[in-house]
């Protein structure tokens, strides 16, 4: 801020020299006349390249070029700053847009998820309920089945029981069985039948 | 509860338990008449005449002996054929099976059995029929009586059926 006052100070002093300079050329060359009019612009002039030489002349344009540059600087020290600030509300915005954007996502996620769990329970629940019945169906005629072949096979038991028992009695004494052993019970069995074989030959007789 | 006891027909003549069917009969029968043949044309040749003998079975002898009649009598000879043919036109026929072949001793006892208490003169006829297995099938003229031992546990099985449900009851009690 000092450097913009004082260049403004030095082009605010080199113009009243100059103005200056001109109102004396100008002050001179009238008490002169019209005879020594070309000796003031001549003497202006000189006057003018004696101040404004070239080493003044490089010298402001050495302070111009400075400034210059300065200003350049510090614009560009505040085109950065603002450029981080800017990159910095950016980055903020962005979060938020990422962060309401995820938030959606997710919440529209969360929900179709929710919504897809719930389709599943209900179709598992269905699917449950459906073997369960399909479960009691089963049962129910496996219960049937099994009852069934139980008085079937009791029923074929009962029906070969004499062959079964036979059979098993037979297993159990093999072959050693003979007529001798047999003879006490063919012997009663006899006795059992004596009736009906006496009136049977009687009768037949 | 056992049958009332039936008194054994008192005969004069006497069948030996030898002689068990129809078969045996039929033997001595045609033994009988050939002995008596043969001494018949014995009388008839003269003396000193070579006349080969014929061949005989215990059997006959033992039925003489059992009887008490002498087999070179004439008259006791015929008697013995009256009776035999009688017998073989006339006694009570029974068919008995046993699983296997019955030895001659089974056989006998069977016979005495029931010649004391069926009739003196029951011939029995003895068979083979292996699907009896265990104890015999008596076959009379009108019918059969089945005395295996599959009918014995077939007339009694609901003996068993009254065991099995009770183990039943048991067993769906406990279970």
């Amino acid at each position: 801020m000092s450097d913009l006052v004082s260049t403004i100070l030095i082009v605010g002093s080199l113009a009243s020299a100059t103005l200056a300079f001109i109102w004396v050329s100008l002050r001179l060359g009238g008490e002169r006349k019209d005879d020594g009019k070309d000796t003031y612009t001549s003497a202006a002039d000189a006057a003018v390249e004696h101040i404004f030489n070239d080493e003044f002349r490089e010298e402001l344009r050495n302070r111009g070029r400075l400034h210059f540059e300065k200003i350049i600087g510090e614009n560009a020290m505040f085109l950065q700053q603002d450029l981080r600030l800017t990159t910095s509300q950016i980055n903020e915005y962005m979060k938020q847009e990422i962060t309401k954007t995820l938030q959606e996502a997710f919440k529209k996620y969360e929900e179709s998820i929710t919504d897809a769990k719930e389709v599943a329970l209900s179709s598992i629940q269905k699917t449950q309920a459906s073997v369960e019945e399909q479960r009691q169906v089963m049962e129910e005629q496996l219960k049937k089945a099994i009852d069934l072949e139980k008085k079937q096979l009791l029923g074929r038991f009962e029906n070969n029981m004499a062959d079964i028992v036979n059979h098993y009695v037979l297993s159990a004494i093999g072959n050693e069985i003979s007529l001798d052993d047999q003879l006490e019970y063919i012997l009663a069995e006899l006795e059992r039948n004596k009736k009906d074989i006496i009136s049977d030959i009687e009768s037949g007789a | 509860m056992s049958a009332p006891a039936i008194e054994p027909k008192k005969v004069a003549f006497k069948l030996s338990d030898r002689v068990v069917g129809t078969t045996d009969l039929r033997r001595i029968l045609h033994e009988l008449e050939t002995i008596d043949d043969f001494l018949y044309q014995a009388n008839l040749r003269p003396p000193g005449t070579s006349l080969p003998p014929p061949k005989t079975t215990k059997l006959l002898a033992d039925l003489f002996e059992h009887n008490g009649a002498q087999i070179l009598d004439r008259r006791s000879r015929e008697n013995m054929l009256t009776v035999l043919k009688k017998l073989a036109a006339k006694a009570p026929v029974m068919h008995i099976s046993f699983a296997v072949e019955a030895n001659p001793v089974f056989i006998e006892k069977i016979v005495a059995w029931a010649r004391k208490n069926i009739n003196p003169y029951v011939l029995l006829d003895v068979g083979l029929q292996p699907s009896v297995i265990v104890g015999c099938n008596l076959r009379t003229t009108n019918k059969v009586f089945d005395m295996s031992l599959r009918n014995r546990f077939d007339t009694s099985k609901y003996i068993l059926n009254e065991k099995i449900e009770k183990m039943g009851k048991t067993g769906d009690g406990n279970g």
